[in-house]
């Protein structure tokens, strides 16, 4: 910025000057609209939940085995929402995090520039669908299709369907990123290799992999944030059943039964017939701050990652 | 490959040896394969929801026949011929995506306009805002000198408004008078011709601009006696002729450039499909019997699966879009001008912007029914806006996207060469007037394309309009910024809990591909915007 | 394209935008000033009526409420001017979130206001009037190959669907005659109101009902679920099954007088006890102060008489004539109260 004082080129600035600190006022105001949200959804979530946690305990809300707003006996515990939200969340990421590497792989290495401007905007649309219709698909669509493979029992209601239809809405998120972080390898890196007789495949998975690895590592935690995330996909098509397995023949069966994900748990207490004073209804507030702090720590972790482990090239 | 082009030795006799290509080979095809799954996954299903909703199931083979032969064939010619010259190709991209913007634009402007604002209110605020808005800005072009244009402009975009509201009476009766048809043709077939003229005179040098002009009146007028014989309303055939007139535009300026094959093979795509539907009726062939049809678009909710319609959801997502497009752009681009061009790198400031930034990534990953507790805690109940009505959907969907957008302003004023900003500075300009003049223009194409993919999100979101209240059904579109109102997707997600097969496999069908069709508009004007500036700018 | 031209057009393509967007921003502000809309001053009823509540309620006040908007060559009521819209919230949470702080001028229910709900209104200024619109039979489903528990006492039932009702009964468990198979159970998620009632009526106590079930508030499911296995048993609301009879098996209940099956006629006279609700319709008496919501009101009580449209349309059982008539007048006299 040029110094004023010393020389006056323009003449008189007074109207400016004013005018200038106005326009300053009025951009910072507009930042703070961002941390004025954050204090807004903190304080949204917070004040319930000091009011649900004087009436059911810390210990019985995060170690409880049991959800049942309204069967006796009445229980809030979270551990059953946290489960069917980390079964559908792995069934996504088994579909997501392999096939979204392997696009980025070739989306990177091996595609030519043309096939890419075609790929990469399909991607997008992938990303961009509504996750209700997702969800609409998951129910009309993919269950029955499945159900119709002999052996496979599936109600109407179940995590799989749930989870392969997520992890198909999640696939571009870790593309995306993941090339990104794989064009930033500098050519140099794969040419070296190439020199000492390295084929296209050694090069991919030896060299451009691990050279990236912080930026796919940071996708991969980003997706399984989105998935944690997601509402309407298990809302639709996932059940309302929120049990704790107890056994490991019931943990792979689970996929096939009805699940409630801590999501699906805040809309249906949203939606239900709890009046809003009650306990019942100042738990969807406590599961949401849950979410809250479970989905913050995930995407602090991934930029962790993503600045730490950071290759400079 | 080095391994393997070992030219001068015969092959299999060699100091290197053969290297086995297959594992390559079969990485490359499973990577490929990856790559494709989702897209393949996602074309089955929309192929399967595209097959509910035309109800393809009731048509005959004779149907197909015949759209295979009128429709497909050409297309797909078209297609083919379109790979070998990407410029045509790029032309029926433009083509396709301005008439279908043009097209959602008409109803959009018929949405706004006449359907919850009514000729009357319209008129009001045309008089009092946009007129005086539009006459300091040419005032503004003729004489560069006026400094006083920004604050007048702040003023009659604030102060119109109020004056607006307290003329409302007289103005709404000189509206009376005028009636519907000709208040929207001097409010907006007018300010459009001038428009146009501007565009063909300055920017696309197509010729003398006043033809173009006196052309677009001249569609629009002459049309109304042949459009009252059709049934369809004078006032909504003017404000679709305003909103094709970009896409006659397109057309005309393609065609000057001859580069007519970009433009007849889309057209002869349309015209066959038209003929389809012609041949087929006087042929007497069944044709599909499709869920997503006008009936449905314009039809109000109701139990009974055929007669139900999407018409109130589709109103009241509009409305609350315009309003969310609005705030999230000007607050948008306010924190991103903070961020890049305000905000210093040290001292308490310095802090509160690193803690800005920071908290903006993050939000941009907060789960959306999180927001809808949000909208419900701070906008529904404690700013006592309402329960589910325009105004608080609005403000909570604006918040959700404003992290989005503000990170895709941030992107394009930093892809702005600082070179042109300390050329602004050398020439004495302030802070304000270089961004004004320097930055935002060049950064406003790539915020816009965030902004819109953004806002097409922002029409897909359920969850935050679950947990603001929304109406699970309505039966006529939002009135007021306080009324409650229905929204697209909250509808579709009702009805999907029907058990009648004909929701199931009909009507929620048919809403599933009216969000569809609106998202790919949207898309693909976002993508228009960004590939024709990224041209312009090089 | 000079760079001043270029500048220029950027600076006029900025500000076109910022018009256009000023001008986007007063014409919705526009809309809130006054009712907006394309009717100027037009004959007949016009405002605005917010209804919640039940979700078991919410079909048959839907249909209600399209055909008084719908227009009159279309077969309806014609008032095209009215704006209504319906919520599905549960009958409590109706009551706690909308209605008592006064957010919705009607509220359905599917069990009587609570005392505690009904001073709570009151304490906001609303007065809630209590009409009968309908009668539910609700409905025990078992599949149709399922030939040994077609009559149910309600003992028995409260065996089946009880607290202690764990994951190894049988079948064989509550008759030693029936076939030693695991019961599969589908029933209402635990926030509606069937589950409610389910659970006040045959288990005596609200919230006392098994773990051992599939919850869900789709009544498609539930059929499903009863359809794909021989040894299920399920419940909803009598409509589904009206409007589906082949689909499953509707159990008759036994209440002490011998088995009873749902059917219009039974739940009409009474006789199919205990599983017969009333469903209820709460208008605010000060919203009734303006026309076309007490229209509207008595509109749906002419309605509840109805067979085609209550039980035709929807599946409850209507009101008989001393019935729709006493809700009439409980009505007028609402209505004249406050006038």
């Amino acid at each position: 910025m040029s110094e004023r004082d010393s020389v006056d080129l323009s003449g008189d600035r007074g109207a400016q000057d004013v005018r200038e600190s106005i326009y300053h006022a009025a951009f910072l105001a507009c930042a703070a609209v961002s941390v004025l949200t954050t204090l807004g959804i903190v304080a949204a979530l917070v004040v319930p939940t000091i009011q649900f946690v004087s009436e059911v305990s810390v210990s019985s809300f995060l170690l409880g085995t049991e959800f049942n707003p309204k069967i006796k006996p009445v229980s809030f515990g979270v551990l059953p929402l946290v489960f069917g939200t980390l079964l559908v969340t792995v069934g996504a990421a088994a579909v997501a995090l392999p096939v979204g590497l392997l696009t980025a792989i070739y989306l990177s290495e091996y595609a030519s520039s043309r096939r890419r401007a075609v790929l990469k905007p399909l991607l997008e649309v992938l990303a961009g669908v509504p996750t209700v219709v997702y969800g609409y698909f998951a129910l009309v669509y993919v269950t029955p299709l499945l159900s119709a493979i002999p052996g496979l029992e599936l109600g109407t209601f179940n995590a799989l369907s749930a989870s392969l239809v997520m992890g198909i809405m999640i696939i571009p998120m870790v593309s995306s990123i993941s090339e990104d972080s794989m064009s930033a390898v500098p050519d140099s890196l794969r040419n070296g290799a190439y020199g000492l007789g390295a084929t296209k495949y050694d090069v991919a998975t030896s060299v451009v992999v691990p050279a990236s690895i912080s930026g796919v590592a940071a996708s991969y935690i980003l997706a399984l944030s989105r998935a944690i995330g997601e509402t309407m996909i298990v809302v639709v098509a996932a059940g309302q059943n929120a049990r704790l397995p107890s056994s490991a023949p019931e943990l792979l069966g689970s996929f096939f039964q009805s699940t409630q994900t801590m999501t699906a748990a805040i809309v249906q207490l949203g939606l239900s017939d709890l009046a809003g004073g009650t306990t019942g209804y100042r738990a969807l507030f406590a599961i949401g701050l849950t979410l809250f702090v479970m989905t913050l720590v995930l995407n602090l972790i991934s930029d962790f990652v993503a600045q730490r482990y950071q290759e400079e090239y | 490959m080095a391994t393997d082009t070992d030219t001068g030795r015969a092959s299999g006799e060699s100091g290197f040896g053969r290297v086995s290509r297959l594992r390559g080979q079969l990485f490359e095809s499973l990577t490929l394969g990856a790559s494709v799954f989702g897209i393949v996954a996602l074309a089955v299903l929309l192929a399967y929801v595209f097959w509910d909703a035309f109800g393809l199931a009731a048509a005959e083979p004779g149907w197909y026949v015949v759209f295979a032969g009128l429709t497909l064939l050409p297309a797909v010619v078209f297609v083919w011929y379109a790979r070998r010259h990407p410029a045509v190709g790029e032309t029926s991209l433009e083509l396709v995506s301005t008439a279908l913007a043009g097209v959602l634009g008409g109803f959009g402007l018929v949405a706004v306009l006449e359907v919850i604002a009514g000729d009357e209110v319209w008129f009001t605020y045309f008089c009092t805002v946009v007129a005086p808005l539009a006459g300091l800005y040419v005032y503004g072009r003729l004489d560069r000198t006026a400094t006083w244009i920004g604050v007048g402009s702040l003023v009659a975009l604030v102060g119109g408004p109020i004056v607006g509201t307290l003329l409302l009476g007289p103005l709404t009766t000189v509206a009376a008078l005028l009636g519907a048809p000709l208040v929207y043709l001097l409010t907006v077939v007018v300010p459009a011709a001038g428009i146009v003229r501007y565009v063909v005179d300055d920017r696309l040098g197509l010729g003398n601009g006043n033809y173009a002009a006196a052309g677009l009146l001249a569609v629009a007028v002459l049309g109304v006696p042949l459009v009252d014989r059709t049934g369809v309303a004078r006032s909504v055939w003017l404000l679709f002729v305003t909103a094709l007139a970009p896409t006659a535009l397109v057309v005309w300026n393609n065609v000057a450039d001859s580069r007519w094959p970009g433009v007849v093979g889309p057209a002869g795509v349309a015209g066959g499909l038209a003929a389809t539907v012609v041949v087929t009726d006087l042929v007497g062939i069944t044709g599909p019997a499709p869920w997503f049809d006008w009936q449905y678009v314009t039809s109000d909710p109701s139990q009974t699966a055929a007669d139900a319609g999407l018409y109130p959801a589709i109103i009241g997502s509009v409305f609350v879009i315009v309003l969310v497009a609005v705030t999230t752009l000007v607050v948008a681009i306010g924190a991103a001008v903070y961020l890049e061009e305000y905000a210093p790198t040290s001292g308490v400031a310095g802090a509160f912007a690193r803690l800005v930034r920071i908290n903006i990534s993050n939000l941009a990953g907060v789960p959306s029914v999180v927001y809808g507790l949000l909208g419900l805690g701070v906008f529904a109940n404690l700013a006592n806006l309402g329960v589910g009505t325009v105004i608080t959907a609005a403000f909570t969907l604006s918040l959700l996207i404003l992290p989005i957008v503000i990170i895709s302003a941030r992107e394009a004023i930093q892809s702005v060469p600082d070179s042109l900003r300390q050329a602004s500075y050398g020439m004495g300009a302030t802070r304000w007037q270089t961004i004004r003049r320097v930055v935002l223009p060049q950064a406003l194409p790539g915020t816009l394309t965030g902004t819109i993919l953004a806002l097409g999100r922002a029409i897909g979101e359920t969850a935050p309009l679950i947990m603001i209240g929304v109406a699970t059904t309505a039966f006529s579109p939002p009135s007021g910024l306080f009324s409650r109102t229905s929204a697209m997707p909250m509808q579709v997600f009702v009805w999907s809990s029907y058990p009648s097969e004909a929701f199931q496999h009909g009507v929620v069908a048919a809403g599933v591909v009216t969000l569809l069709i609106v998202l790919l508009t949207m898309n693909s004007i976002a993508i228009l915007v960004r590939n024709k500036f990224e041209r312009e700018t090089h | 394209m000079s760079r001043g031209d270029g500048q220029t057009a950027e600076s006029a393509s900025r500000r076109k935008f910022l018009a256009a967007a000023g001008a986007a921003g007063a014409v919705a502000v526009a809309g809130c000033s006054e009712g907006g809309g394309s009717g100027s001053g037009g004959d007949g009823l016009s405002g605005s009526i917010s209804i919640t509540g039940s979700s078991t309620v919410f079909p048959l006040a839907t249909a209600v409420a399209e055909q008084f908007v719908t227009a009159e060559e279309e077969g309806g009521e014609g008032n095209t001017e009215v704006d209504i819209n319906v919520q599905s919230t549960g009958s409590g949470g109706g009551f706690e979130n909308f209605f008592c702080p006064g957010d919705s001028d009607i509220n359905n229910a599917s069990r009587p206001i609570k005392d505690a709900e009904r001073s709570s209104c009151e304490d906001n200024g609303v007065e809630p009037v209590e009409i009968k619109v309908a009668t539910d039979a609700l409905t025990i489903v078992v599949n149709n190959d399922n030939d040994w528990a077609t009559e149910l006492t309600v003992d028995q039932l409260q065996q089946i669907w009880g607290p202690d009702a764990g994951a190894d009964q049988t079948w064989a468990d509550i008759d030693s005659d029936w076939p030693d198979e695991g019961i599969e159970r589908y029933g209402a998620a635990e926030t509606s109101g069937t589950f409610d009632y389910l659970t006040e009526t045959i288990n005596g106590e609200g919230g006392a009902h098994t773990q051992d079930y599939e919850p869900t508030e789709n009544d498609r499911s539930i059929v499903q679920g009863v359809q794909g296995s021989q040894y299920a048993i399920g419940y909803f609301g009598f409509s589904y099954f009206y409007n589906n009879p082949d689909a499953v098996t509707a159990v008759a209940v036994d209440d002490g007088d011998g088995p009873v099956k749902p059917s219009l006629d039974t739940a009409a006279a009474g006789e199919y006890t205990p599983l017969s609700r009333p469903l209820f319709t709460y208008p605010n008496a000060n919203a009734l102060s303006e026309d076309h919501v007490a229209e509207f009101c008595q509109y749906f009580v002419e309605q509840s008489g109805v067979e085609d449209v209550v039980a035709g349309d929807v599946g409850y059982v209507p009101n008989n004539e001393d019935t729709v008539a006493e809700m009439q007048s409980r009505l007028d006299d609402a209505i004249e109260n406050v006038n």
